[in-house]
């Protein structure tokens, strides 16, 4: 693979003063599928937002930089990113049904969105709508350009959301969690179609999800994000192997398993994500963390890598992968 | 379509229905109307001769056959103060409350409607904080003291507009301000409501995300959503403004159905007051049916929609 496509230094996003993505960092190759996981609340969908310059309004960017293209997207004029937006960036997002305007033919917002970046005439840009449709396996796909999204099933708008994101060919898209609001079997054929398109395109997809088997199934690398900092860095096959931190072993452990005991109940994390308000000092998971040491409590672990490609932070991140590998 | 408009109609014409029978029952439960009718001072055989001429001394069932027949071929009755038939009565008042609601309705949208545009996209700033307090004015104040001190200030202080009459074109301004200043406040307000409503929605975040600019977005995709509420709304302000004319009629000596309402239930004029109440009920059903008409148009999930059979 190529160098990175979009690589995110430092990032930090700040809530009435309150860092809720509080110094990120990460790369993009091109090509690559980059999942972010991490249980709601934990800033993986505002890291999303913030690199799309499409915070919510009382949300900012407080601190370091999205480098794409050789620019700075923190940085440069609401006029440039307008321009990427949509065009070399796309966004997904969780809720098809309600992204999308419900009182425009599925035609006119794809359309929208082609002649955004590249006007074209009329019959142009709806030839590339109806391509588009097709290229997402919409079957019908003339009459579905008529219909209103209200007429479209959920897996249906999300194929639509797709088109959309892909109709200008972006090199990153971002996906925060496509799959999530849509049952099982058409999170499957979603899941397949994204992983066909980047194949087909090339584009780089960061996805944001709290789902692991979505994760074993189209990542190839994860960051695992815990109250607005990433404590784990792996390659897929690496982390679903051996987790460097407790977090993550405990997030993969409440994953439901087939051949788990039947009728016995799913391992849970106990207690709840600290709010942003009560951050102390040491390290963010040490309230629920069966590692804990006075060391967590009293200094917070940096992300240290451990091996090439793998990083963790987790002062006893040994201890965490010994304890991993006795079956639970 | 025309299933949904067929369905609507015929809804509102029970509700026209409906309301017919309301007005016959309360005017039966105010007492003998015949007593409302007789000058002071009239001799039981005089009360007894209109009573059977009226017809009242039927029984109830047949009168209000009678009533409904008649309300089906416009026949409203003759006024027993001016001798006149009511149609004509109310007839030749209603084009001036239509110019009057009209003009008010003009002013509340072209000053509301951008007021609530504005403080809803500029949420927070300095313009915002500016037009607020006109809203608040306009909601506030009540029309009789609002359109006296406008004749204050326009017609005796700075002598630009006549203070009462309906004979210039002139006329017509400061009424419609005064009538229409609660309604500019109320589209104000709900316009303001409904942008931020939609501003929030998911959508306009997805919009942005295709890499349209925020001023497109609103143009093309908020307003439209938002106009639904707008739309209910304004069917109701106009029923409102028929009610406000009441007042602002009275106010400017506005020779319309306000002022004939007032006059008629001075003069004890029973058929012209029912009459209005009719005309006033069946405005407002109208309003409602043409505000479902026009969300049809607006909305393709109304149009559209097939009740599961």
């Amino acid at each position: 693979m190529a160098g990175p496509i979009l690589t995110v230094a430092d990032l930090a996003v700040a809530i009435a003063g309150r860092r809720v993505v509080d110094g990120i960092s990460f790369a993009v190759k091109t090509g690559e599928t980059l999942a972010i996981v991490g249980e709601s609340g934990c800033g993986k969908s505002m890291t999303a937002f913030a690199i799309m310059r499409l915070l919510p309004q009382a949300a900012r960017i407080s601190g370091g930089a999205v480098l794409f293209e050789g620019r700075d997207l923190a940085r440069i004029a609401e006029s440039e990113m307008k321009a990427l937006r949509g065009n070399r960036i796309s966004l997904i997002f969780q809720e098809p049904a309600s992204s999308l305007d419900p009182l425009m033919t599925v035609a006119d917002q794809l359309i929208e969105a082609i002649n955004a970046h590249k006007p074209a005439s009329h019959s142009e840009a709806a030839a590339h709508a109806l391509a588009m449709l097709r290229a997402v396996g919409i079957a019908d796909p003339a009459r579905r350009m008529r219909q209103y999204p209200f007429e479209l099933s959920g897996g249906m708008c999300q194929r639509v959301m797709i088109a959309i994101a892909l109709a200008c060919r972006p090199s990153v898209l971002l996906a925060d969690e496509p799959t999530t609001a849509l049952d099982v079997t058409i999170q499957a054929q979603i899941l397949e179609l994204m992983k066909r398109l980047r194949s087909e395109t090339g584009t780089s997809i960061v996805l944001i999800t709290h789902d692991m088997g979505v994760v074993a199934d189209m990542a190839d690398r994860v960051l695992v994000m815990y109250a607005g900092r990433i404590v784990e860095e792996a390659a897929v096959d690496d982390l679903f192997q051996a987790q460097h931190h407790p977090y993550t072993m405990l997030l993969m452990r409440s994953v439901p398993r087939l051949d788990a005991p039947p009728k016995r109940a799913l391992p849970v994390i106990e207690g709840t994500v600290p709010s942003y308000a009560a951050l102390g000092t040491g390290c963010r998971f040490a309230s629920r963390c069966p590692f804990v040491s006075e060391h967590c409590r009293a200094e917070e672990p940096p992300l240290r890598q451990i091996a090439p490609g793998r990083a963790t932070a987790c002062w006893h991140h040994e201890r965490v992968a010994a304890a991993g590998m006795v079956p639970a | 379509m025309v299933r949904f408009l067929v369905s609507r109609g015929a809804q509102s014409l029970i509700s026209v229905f409906g309301v017919m029978t309301i007005v016959f029952v309360i005017m039966r439960l105010a007492g003998d109307p015949t007593l409302l009718l007789v000058p002071e001072g009239s001799t039981r055989e005089e009360i007894a001769q209109l009573r059977h001429q009226l017809g009242f001394d039927r029984p109830i069932a047949v009168q209000y056959g009678a009533y409904l027949w008649d309300l089906f071929r416009f026949d409203l009755g003759t006024s027993f103060v001016q001798r006149v038939a009511v149609t004509d009565i109310v007839g030749a008042r209603v084009p001036y409350t239509l110019k009057l609601a009209a003009g008010a309705l003009f002013a509340a949208v072209i000053v509301g409607l951008p007021i609530g545009i504005i403080t809803a996209i500029r949420r927070g700033t300095t313009i915002e904080r500016i037009l607020m307090p006109i809203v608040l004015i306009g909601q506030s104040m009540p029309t009789f003291w609002s359109g006296i001190l406008l004749i204050l200030l326009f017609a005796v202080t700075l002598d630009w507009l006549p203070s009462s009459g309906a004979d210039r074109l002139s006329s017509l301004v400061m009424q419609a301000i005064a009538l229409g200043a609660l309604s500019m406040a109320t589209f104000a307000r709900i316009a303001r409501t409904s942008i931020i409503d939609e501003l929030s929605k998911e959508y306009v975040r997805a919009a942005l995300a295709k890499g349209i600019s925020r001023g497109r977005v609103v143009l093309v995709h908020v307003l439209r959503n938002a106009a639904i509420p707008v739309i209910t709304v304004a069917a109701l302000e106009i029923a409102n403004l028929l009610a406000g004319a009441v007042i602002v009629e009275t106010v400017f000596a506005w020779p319309g159905l306000g002022q004939l309402a007032v006059q008629s239930i001075q003069g004890r004029d029973f058929l012209v007051v029912q009459a209005l109440v009719l005309l006033a009920s069946v405005t407002y059903i109208l309003l409602n049916l043409l505000a479902d008409m026009l969300y049809s148009l607006v909305d393709p999930r109304i149009k559209l929609y097939r009740p599961k059979q």
